[in-house]
């Protein structure tokens, strides 16, 4: 058949690429945002108190 | 070129304008700091991070520069097309998880934000790096939008294609400059909209004006002269089109090259909740295939002219413009025209806005050490946008080429710079800032000399050859400098998708006493 390959490519982009890296991402995400999830809990009341020492309010 | 568009399509433009304008403006009510300004207050809804994601690589290098493409060169465009969408889930493996918690725990608002988090024994280098990385790829990719700009517009209503280009640029400053990230995520949520609408409309109008692609390809594979490439996956040695060499370049460029956008990874950290990051690849992958669609339309004409049913254009970046005025139907063509023009102003809004914030809070807050009040800050952010659009104009005067291949040279440039350093370096623990330094050095001075040297050996690009030196460079220089200190919360970032980290996250069972 002629522009076979350019074909596999189209076939690749439509109907594989734009969703099954994602889905499979998505179905295997559970550990990884549990991972997350741990870290943000361990570490997000520091950032708090870096914020508020980084800029200066005006007029003070 | 005056395509001859009728004046409903114009009228429609004219509609899309006050339309974003507006949008822009009323999102900007609630920019108030900088945190409104470059991260929308961390405060995006799901579909509209991910959209925004999508909008801000779909550019109109993609939906103006890809069909010139594949309309000058046939099936080899397809590298390029099919593997950025590809690159979507590559880039949201590598860097969505890990830069939004970042975002979370430490603070982060910008790219090079990551960088100093990421590379602590060399701060201000690192800002040095990502503030140039970003201001030379703004400038080459910003180009690119300015030209896609002056082609729409001067295909569809009675000005030049100066005039269109500053047309175009000045209503997109205008909402950029007032409302920042906050106004550009929700202006691309509607722009975005239209752009896949575009792309769905034109595989539509292809399938039925054409035929399926098996039907055009056919067409083209028995067409006289070098038609006949259009069907090849590339063309042979020896003739003026592109060869294999520019078909690995593209699938490994775009392919990887995702990951070291930083108009893509800036849109990880507005997320409102973290854990919506696991939606990003399938989000962006689907979202941004229906808007890439687009291509079909350059594919579609070259088959049309091989049949005579379309003349033969001298500048191919007109394919995508002439195919919607001559082959969809006028009451809809209007409405999806207006998508070529959202493509270019979504990217410059995007572009725009984290080259303001390397400037305004990296350089000035971070390696001048100004500290500003947030009112003074958004005012700096705010005059640095103005000046920036202003240079880019000026870099899109100076030098012109094809769209597809401008964008193909500041893509490579943008990934040679920061897919080692902030995709690759938030997965491997051994990345350190020297690595960045060397990654850096190739990414800035090697795409900008490919580019004004024009230096494509072998028909490979040469932008792709930087990139693979600067990932080479990187882990190179990484393994013979020692080995970074963390931050403890980064390590554990850095840890993330790490099997130990899989097990520090289990609940901790406290020993009884």
């Amino acid at each position: 058949m002629p522009g076979l390959t350019v074909f596999v490519l189209m076939v690749l982009g439509w109907l594989v690429f734009n969703w099954l890296p994602g889905l499979w991402l998505l179905n295997h995400s559970s550990k990884p945002d549990a991972a997350m999830e741990a870290v943000i809990r361990r570490y997000q009341s520091d950032r708090i108190r870096i914020e508020e020492g980084l800029y200066q309010k005006e007029g003070s | 070129m005056n395509l001859h568009a009728p004046a409903s399509m114009a009228v429609t433009v004219v509609i899309y304008f006050v339309i974003v304008v507006a949008l822009g403006l009323w999102a900007s009510r609630g920019t108030r700091n900088l945190a409104d300004y470059y991260v929308a207050g961390r405060n995006a809804p799901r579909w509209v991070a991910i959209i925004s994601g999508s909008a801000a690589v779909m550019s109109g290098f993609g939906l103006v520069g890809i069909p010139g493409l594949a309309y000058a060169y046939g099936g080899v465009a397809f590298f390029l097309q099919v593997f950025a969408i590809l690159g979507f889930a590559v880039a949201a493996y590598l860097a969505s998880r890990k830069l939004r918690t970042l975002g979370e725990i430490r603070v982060a608002y910008t790219v090079p934000d990551a960088m100093v988090l990421r590379y602590p024994s060399m701060p201000n280098a690192m800002r040095i790096v990502g503030i140039l990385g970003i201001i030379v790829g703004m400038l080459g990719y910003l180009s690119v939008e300015f030209q896609a700009l002056g082609v729409v517009l001067s295909s569809l209503l009675p000005v030049s294609y100066w005039s269109g280009v500053l047309l175009g640029t000045a209503i997109v400053a205008i909402y950029t400059i007032a409302g920042g990230i906050r106004s550009g995520i929700w202006t691309d949520l509607f722009q975005f909209s239209l752009e896949m609408l575009a792309g769905i409309t034109v595989i539509v109008t292809v399938f039925i004006v054409v035929g399926n692609p098996v039907h055009i390809l056919s067409v083209l594979a028995h067409a006289k002269g070098t038609w006949a490439y259009h069907a090849a996956p590339w063309w042979p040695a020896g003739t003026a089109g592109l060869g294999i060499g520019a078909a690995i370049a593209w699938a490994f460029e775009f392919g990887l090259g995702g990951a070291g956008q930083p108009q893509l990874l800036a849109k990880y950290y507005v997320h409102k909740k973290a854990s919506n990051t696991r939606y990003q690849a399938l989000g962006n992958g689907i979202t941004y295939s229906l808007a890439a669609f687009m291509i079909f339309s350059g594919l579609g004409l070259a088959a049309l002219t091989v049949q005579h049913r379309a003349p033969l254009l001298s500048n191919p970046d007109y394919a995508a413009p002439f195919f919607f005025i001559h082959f969809i139907p006028t009451w809809l063509s209007g409405i999806v025209f207006t998508a070529l023009i959202a493509a270019s102003m979504a990217t410059v809004n995007g572009f725009s806005n984290i080259a303001s914030a390397a400037i305004t809070r990296d350089f000035m807050g971070g390696v001048l050490g100004k500290r500003f009040s947030d009112r003074r800050a958004l005012l700096w952010g705010r005059l640095w946008t103005f000046l920036l659009i202003g240079i880019a104009l000026w870099v899109t005067y100076a030098r012109s080429s094809l769209i597809g291949i401008a964008g193909t040279e500041a893509w490579g440039l943008l990934a040679a710079v920061f897919l080692p350093s902030v995709a690759i370096g938030l997965n491997w623990r051994r990345g350190t800032g020297w690595g960045v330094l060397a990654s850096g050095f190739i990414g800035i001075v090697g795409g900008t000399w490919v580019t004004i040297a024009n230096w494509n050996p072998g028909g490979f690009f040469g932008i792709a050859v930087v990139m693979a030196a600067s990932l080479v460079g990187y882990v190179v220089v990484s393994l013979i400098t020692p080995t970074e200190r963390l931050d403890p919360a980064v390590e554990a970032v850095v840890a993330l998708g790490h099997p130990q980290a899989e097990v520090d996250s289990a609940p901790s069972v406290e020993p009884s006493t």
